[in-house]
């Protein structure tokens, strides 16, 4: 795998790192997503979306551990992560793997509805 | 039915469906932000909508869809119990509920649903449901009427106290992590509904008394007047009304004092002997305009210039109206050439200018010579923003405001007894000097006098003022383009220090 190409963004409150651990592309979340963050997510997710596909990637992690609140708005970009994957071709597309902080209660309860959108490609550790 | 018009129907369904979900998602957003005081048109349009698409959809055999706009409408009903007041929960499973829809819109009916897991969904929209309903977790609100406003009367001080708890229910809520902070929003958020709710006050209620006052007050000046009152049925902003009350109070008091004449004279001018001061008000957008009227002599412009030149305010008798009318506004001038306990000071019509102007507000006199004079006050409804700086605080989603200027300093050239951590103030952290420590990782703001440590530069803002705030508060909760800031008095922080 090829170093990644993306830049940590720091916007109003929310940080995202994109780093490796072995080969795995791993997207570190930090701090609270609202509203404020919703263009600046979407405009990420769509950068790191593109660069999975052209690191031909077979996996990465989205590491929400450190992650406070995110907002109903924020997550409909997460959904609409999973539907441009959805709208790739087979053979190249990637599993979302979310890391989840079991101490944050709302994780639990939005990854969980989140994985229904795309129980194929999209798994939460633990579990 | 053949293929293609079976075709045709799905495709106008698609489309149909698609912006009757859009609807509903706008709705819902709307609702949510309405909190509490939603629209009831609102709602109904809501559940009219949802309704509807579910019926769509089962005429044309999207089970699918169909089974969940039953869900979804579950969740809005709870939601309206609690009067859209809802947990990030509930919030988090409608919008995803919405996008699920959507994408079994795109869909045909009996498809495969790939990787779609609705069972999987469903069973956390039924969680969701359950664990409202089993733990009350949000206490349900009654729907507000523009009427409710008129049973309200709570005292100043219950409001101030009302104001200081919810002050730390905000502090708790971004402090608290998990379910404790999920709750402590959602009290804030009701407690926010209740302080902005006993901020508005009838704007009858604020005048109603200078009905009897005014006729009283006349008798003992041996004259007589009738008092007329006409007002919409309207709520405004505690200050505005108390402004509007303290306008009428010296407009009325002007009106008796130089514009009424007495019986004797008004019947030698061919009045009737009673005069006649009205209220009206009429609302026009965000704004009220009340105007003060009465039937008597109007000003005398003569004796108006005579004395304002007298009392060196004007140079030459040559001078417009407007001029004229300015002068009458200016403190300390009267025509009168001696004062009893109503007129003559010429504080009344200064008075009736500063107090409309403090809430942001304008006067306007017009007079007619023996037919009468009317003072039009216009306000808006609320109190008008101020200009502020905000901050961004050096840990956590917090931004700091402040109405004084502040300035950014290197960390340097501060003396560190000069600096405060805003988070320790408010009560995150356990020292004032939580953070002061590590200056040199953070902005120093401050007025030379105190200096706060920051995640960022300050930035100018209008910023709204929503409670009551107590002399030692050394902060509040604000609003800037709809967002709660922390307010802080910073001279209070800097006597505190």
């Amino acid at each position: 795998m090829t170093s990644l190409q993306l830049k940590p963004v720091f916007s109003q409150g929310l940080q995202i790192e994109p780093g490796t651990e072995d080969t795995t592309v791993v997207v570190r979340f930090a701090g609270n997503a609202d509203l404020r963050n919703r263009e600046v997510l979407e405009r990420t997710l769509r950068e790191i979306h593109g660069e999975l596909l052209q690191l031909a990637a077979r996996e990465v992690v989205v590491d929400f551990m450190k992650l406070e609140f995110m907002n109903s708005s924020c997550f409909k970009s997460f959904i609409s992560w999973i539907s441009w994957l959805q709208g790739t071709e087979e053979d190249v597309r990637y599993c979302i793997r979310f890391r989840m902080n079991q101490a944050i209660h709302w994780q639990k309860r939005s990854l969980h509805a989140l994985k229904c959108f795309a129980a194929d490609l999209v798994s939460i550790e633990p579990s | 039915m053949t293929s293609k018009v079976a075709d045709r129907i799905l495709d106008r369904f698609r489309i149909s469906g698609a912006e009757r979900l859009d609807r509903i998602e706008a709705t819902w957003i709307s609702l949510v932000e309405q909190g509490g005081r939603f629209d009831s048109q609102d709602a109904r349009r809501l559940h009219l909508d949802l309704h509807t698409l579910k019926g769509d959809s089962r005429v044309v055999g999207f089970v699918d869809v169909n089974f969940l706009c039953h869900k979804l409408e579950d969740l809005v009903k709870v939601a309206e119990d609690q009067s859209f007041c809802v947990s990030q929960d509930l919030d988090l499973v409608v919008t995803m509920a919405t996008q699920f829809i959507s994408m079994l819109l795109k869909r045909s009916p009996g498809d495969s649903l790939g990787g779609i897991d609705l069972a999987g969904f469903t069973k956390e929209v039924d969680a969701v449901l359950n664990e409202i309903r089993a733990t009350g977790d949000v206490v349900p609100l009654p729907a507000r009427s523009p009427s409710h406003f008129r049973a309200r009367a709570v005292s100043g001080e219950a409001s101030q106290r009302i104001s200081s708890a919810a002050r730390l229910v905000f502090v708790e809520s971004i402090a608290a992590g998990g379910r404790t902070r999920e709750r402590m929003k959602l009290a804030w958020k009701q407690l926010r509904q209740q302080i902005e709710e006993e901020q508005w006050i009838p704007l009858e209620r604020a005048i109603e008394h200078h009905l009897n006052g005014t006729a009283e007050l006349a008798r003992e000046h041996r004259k007589v007047v009738e008092v007329a009152l006409d007002l919409p049925e309207l709520a405004v902003h505690r200050d505005v009304a108390a402004a509007i009350d303290t306008a009428v109070l010296h407009a009325v008091r002007n009106a008796i004092g130089h514009g009424v004449e007495t019986p004797e004279q008004r019947r030698a001018l061919g009045k009737l002997p009673t005069g006649k001061i009205s209220i009206r008000g009429r609302r026009f957008g965000n704004e009220i305009e009340l105007v003060v009227e009465d039937d008597g002599a109007g000003v005398d412009f003569t004796s108006v210039s005579t004395k304002a030149i007298a009392a060196g305010l004007l140079r030459s008798t040559h001078v417009s109206e407007r001029a004229l009318i300015d002068v009458l506004f200016q403190p300390h001038f009267s025509v009168r050439d001696e004062s009893d306990d109503l007129s003559g000071r010429g504080l009344g019509l200064a008075a009736v200018k500063a107090a409309i102007e403090q809430v942001g507000g304008r006067v306007e006199l017009k007079t007619h010579p023996s037919k009468g004079t009317s003072i039009i006050l216009r306000t808006p409804l609320g109190v008008p923003s101020v200009d502020a700086v905000c901050f961004q605080a050096s840990r956590f989603n917090i931004i700091f405001a402040s109405t004084q200027p502040l300035r950014p300093a290197p960390p340097t050239s501060v003396d560190p007894v000069l600096v405060l951590d805003p988070l320790a103030v408010i009560g995150i952290g356990t020292h004032p000097s939580d953070g002061v420590g590590n200056a040199s990782k953070y902005f120093l703001v401050g007025t030379g006098k105190c200096y706060l440590t920051a995640g960022g530069l300050p930035f100018p803002v209008k910023l709204q003022r929503i409670m009551a705030k107590g002399s030692n508060d050394l902060f509040e909760v604000a609003l800037v383009d709809g967002n709660e800031v922390l307010l802080l008095d910073i001279a209070a922080l800097e006597a505190a220090r």
